[in-house]
């Protein structure tokens, strides 16, 4: 008999849209777009559990077996390497890492770069592939506000449309990574659960447009 | 949804050795410390693990061993002709994967040296499946091959610049960026329908190999499939499943790569292959091959079964003297028999007979 298929959704925009795709695709579980405090929603009917988690711990529940699947975006995946599969590209919620700061900025030559962000390891090796000695200034928000203020010179973060940039008189540098959602799975759970799994990819993939 | 803990025979360490022992593996005791330079020459082995190192009182660089597999290794005979099969229960220091700190781990494990023949690469996978299965049913050996992943790309023509970022993508099943890579790369169309068919490629040991034959068996000069299948068909009814997902580091492993994976923990908890190159690399002219069970790992998802298995519980109740309950220990003792002498059953307790001692008149003596 098949098992419950336990998935991580991020909170937010995002997560919606992932559970809509995953509606299409048959694994509807009405009550999970309730508004409320509950976290954990099933349908029994179709072996599906979802929980809604902080964007950033999705990666940290499916690697460590409390989710067998989720949905988390590119940047998570590549700041945290969890040892995790990486599915599918959903092509959702896509956006760019980049490399911003005031407008007409140039890099330092007789100094090291000073870079806000709250992605250090995409940063940092960003900034070693390039051969750039970087001082990573990990922050936890307002990330646009460090080259203002004049904290860093430049900043790396999610860039969507751009409009908080330039209403701050900020502009992109550079491109880091493109970023979208991601279906991932547990290594071990995939395991025991290969033929569910890989249908839910299955019937994804007739939804997704990347 | 809070999983139930499953349970574990708490002599599973002593079963285990008791198994290996029975296929002619013989014990191996390694000190606590090794000369460091046994892991400078072979670092990116450790990559992720780290190492302790210290001081000796004569300057020399020791370390707390982080792996038992190179200390074997750097005690073999080398060119002995003679095959030497260990296994072992020690344990390790090293980064824990999990808390990214250092920790004293268990790890058991079995290694083979020599000139090995098929067989003895079948026996260690054996080894492996009755591990897992020594410990849960609900088990499976994840089995893949190099020789066979190198082939596929030497036919696919896989760049060797692009190798490692391709195998770890083939690792985290990672399809949509292993062709976003390959079309960067200017691999061919028919050489990422290859690699994208090797990746997909799971299943039993028959299936997967008439697949294999179809699809690189005519550029396979070497034979690395049929010697694969050779190996495996005596296997077929085992929880093995082949899948080319599974990679390890090519600078040291070659042929066979394996992971274990017991339903209820979310990660591989054996782990092994075929190392010959890492031998190539110690200056030893021989083949190697083995596994490591962490049991750390699994005792963090398993409980011990910590049942009191007793053949007689002798219950007394008040009065009965301390001479009368001697005694009748010493009797039962004497039969063969354990005894456990309790005021009252707890529920722990494993046991075969119950033998209850009232008091003579209310009160003995």
């Amino acid at each position: 008999m098949a098992e419950m298929i336990n998935i991580a959704l991020p909170k937010g925009r995002l997560g919606k849209a992932a559970y809509k795709l995953l509606e299409k695709s048959g694994y509807d579980c009405p009550t999970a777009m309730e508004d409320g405090r509950k976290l954990v929603f099933e349908n029994k009917e179709k072996k599906v559990r979802y929980f809604w988690v902080k964007p950033s711990d999705v990666a940290i529940y499916v690697e460590r077996g409390a989710a067998d699947v989720g949905i988390v975006g590119k940047d998570i995946l590549m700041e945290y390497q969890p040892d995790i599969y990486e599915l599918m590209d959903l092509g959702l919620g896509k956006c760019k890492v980049a490399v911003a700061g005031k407008k007409g900025t140039f890099y330092p030559k007789e100094r090291t770069l000073k870079v806000a962000t709250k992605f250090g390891n995409i940063a940092r090796e960003y900034y070693r592939s390039k051969g750039v000695e970087a001082d990573i200034i990990h922050l936890n928000g307002s990330i646009e506000l460090a080259p203002i203020l004049g904290l860093s010179d430049v900043i790396v973060d999610i860039v969507e449309t751009g409009t908080t940039l330039r209403e701050n008189n900020l502009e992109v540098l550079s491109e880091v990574a493109g970023v979208s959602a991601r279906l991932v799975a547990n290594k071990a759970i995939y395991q025991f659960k290969r033929e569910q799994i890989e249908t839910m990819v299955k019937e994804l993939g007739n939804f997704v447009e990347v | 949804m809070s999983r139930d803990r499953l349970q574990i025979n708490k002599n599973f360490k002593e079963d285990l050795m008791t198994m290996y022992n029975a296929y002619g593996f013989k014990n191996f005791k390694v000190n606590r410390f090794e000369e460091y330079d046994v892991y400078v020459e072979n670092k990116d082995f450790f990559a992720d693990k780290g190492v302790i190192t210290f001081m000796d009182t004569d300057g020399k660089l020791l370390a707390l061993k982080p792996d038992v597999t190179l200390s074997i290794l750097k005690n073999v005979k080398d060119n002995s002709g003679e095959i030497e099969k260990y296994c072992y229960c020690e344990s390790v220091f090293r980064v824990s994967a999990r808390s990214r700190r250092f920790e004293e781990m268990t790890q058991i494990g079995v290694e083979s040296i020599g000139p090995l023949f098929d067989y003895h690469i079948a026996e260690v996978l054996l080894q492996a499946v009755n591990t897992l299965r020594n410990i849960s049913k609900e088990s499976e050996l994840a089995v893949s091959n190099l020789e066979v992943i190198a082939l596929a790309f030497q036919v696919a023509g896989i760049p060797r610049e692009i190798q490692p970022r391709i195998t770890a993508l083939m690792g985290a099943k990672n399809l949509h960026e292993l062709q976003s890579l390959c079309e960067k790369e200017g691999v061919s169309e028919e050489g990422m329908v290859l690699l994208k068919e090797l990746m997909l490629l799971s299943g039993s040991i028959r299936q997967v190999c008439k697949r294999l034959q179809m699809l690189l068996g005519s550029f396979d000069e070497n034979g690395c499939i049929e010697t694969m299948e050779n190996i495996l068909k005596p296997l077929e009814n085992e929880n093995i499943r082949l899948d080319f997902t599974v990679v390890s580091n090519m600078k040291y492993y070659n042929g066979f790569v394996f992971l274990g994976y017991i339903k209820g923990i979310p990660d591989a908890v054996l782990f092994g292959g075929q190392y010959d190159r890492l031998l190539q690399q110690m200056k030893k002219g021989c083949k190697g091959m083995g596994f490591a069970l962490d049991v750390e790992l699994l005792l963090a998802y398993l409980e011990e079964d910590t049942k009191e298995d007793m053949d007689v519980v002798l219950l007394y109740e008040d009065g009965v003297s301390i001479a009368r309950l001697m005694e009748t220990a010493k009797e039962i003792v004497k039969e063969g028999r354990s005894v456990l002498v309790e005021k009252e059953l707890r529920p722990s307790l494993c046991y075969n007979e119950v033998i209850k001692l009232e008091a003579e008149n209310g009160r003995d003596d």
